[in-house]
């Protein structure tokens, strides 16, 4: 019959897993992003290359459209752009705006430019002068 | 002689488990909030605050007509009534074009017509940047802005809102 050795400290040797597990959580603190506005990951913005400087830290008020050009984040949760609420829908989310704050579209590639023109003429009726597109960078 | 036995040392480890808890908990709390960064930045849109145009009647900004296929894709673009295939090759008429030195800077109307997908006006917006030229976009409901009945001095209406660069 064979004599069972012994193990050592009597269980599973740790460090080279807590290692592992601390190097995984270093790489998830620094990837993590701290965005202040709350961004929709459905929404896909199409690819553009000259783009100004990212301004994150400014207070915005964002506007979203999905690809439909469903408008979302709205009191009523997501209008649709043939809604007849979606007018009031997006009065409703630009008047917490103030005239020099800054408006932050982002819609889907895939959305229907009319969707994007009426919030940009919304904002030209609320006389917010301060209104970007916000776009995917374009790397390759 | 009574000889003292030694006594064993306790074990001066510390003691893991609750610390590999923790680990554990941070590590599946950073898993499922993980997302993966897209790089975004911002286009300025400079909105015209009043409908009164900035383009003086002498001068003859280039105006681009973005036509599209019932599916939202460009069917033409068309510079000042000539049809062009790709944003490139508005790009590439756009670089042959004189620009008058007094309009700084120079300027391309753009309309889109019909239910145009939003990516297309931003790659035609990005060929004309790209080509050095100031991009004002035009309602996309308006295609009759431009016509003489709509605008007596025959310019484009910029009623809407002007991109910059």
């Amino acid at each position: 019959m064979r004599r069972r050795i012994p193990d050592e400290h009597g269980g599973l040797i740790m460090t080279p897993m807590i290692d592992i597990v601390f190097q995984l959580i270093a790489f998830f603190i620094f990837s993590m992003s701290f965005s202040p506005q709350h961004i929709s990951r459905p929404v896909k913005p199409p690819d553009a290359t000259q783009l100004g400087e990212a301004i994150d830290n400014q207070p915005a008020v964002l506007i979203e459209l999905d690809r439909e050009g469903t408008l979302l984040g709205g009191p009523e949760g997501a209008v649709k752009i043939d809604d007849p609420s979606f007018p009031s829908g997006l009065e409703t989310l630009l008047a917490a705006a103030k005239p020099d704050q800054l408006v932050v579209i982002r819609a889907d590639r895939e959305a229907a430019y009319s969707a994007v023109d009426r919030v940009l003429d919304a904002c030209r009726a609320r006389k917010l002068s301060k209104v970007v597109l916000r776009l995917k960078v374009n790397t390759s | 002689m009574r000889t003292r036995r030694k006594r064993p040392i306790p074990d001066s480890e510390m003691p893991m488990a609750p610390m590999v808890d923790v680990v554990f908990q941070l590590l599946v709390f950073f898993i499922f909030t993980f997302q993966i960064r897209v790089m975004e930045r911002y286009y300025w849109v400079r909105v015209a605050k009043t409908k009164a145009a900035q383009v003086t009647p002498e001068s003859k900004p280039p105006k681009v007509k973005l036509q599209s296929r019932p599916d939202g894709e460009l069917q033409a673009i068309l510079l000042d009534e000539k049809p062009l295939q790709t944003p490139d090759d508005l790009a590439a008429e756009l670089l042959r074009r004189p620009r008058s030195p007094e309009s700084q800077p120079a300027t391309v109307f753009v309309t889109p017509v019909g239910v145009l997908k939003y990516r297309n006006v931003v790659a035609v917006t990005m060929a004309i940047q790209r080509a050095g030229w100031a991009v004002a976009l035009m309602r996309a409901d308006s295609g009759a802005a431009s016509s003489p009945s709509a605008n007596p001095s025959g310019q484009p209406d910029p009623q809407s809102t002007r991109v910059r660069r």
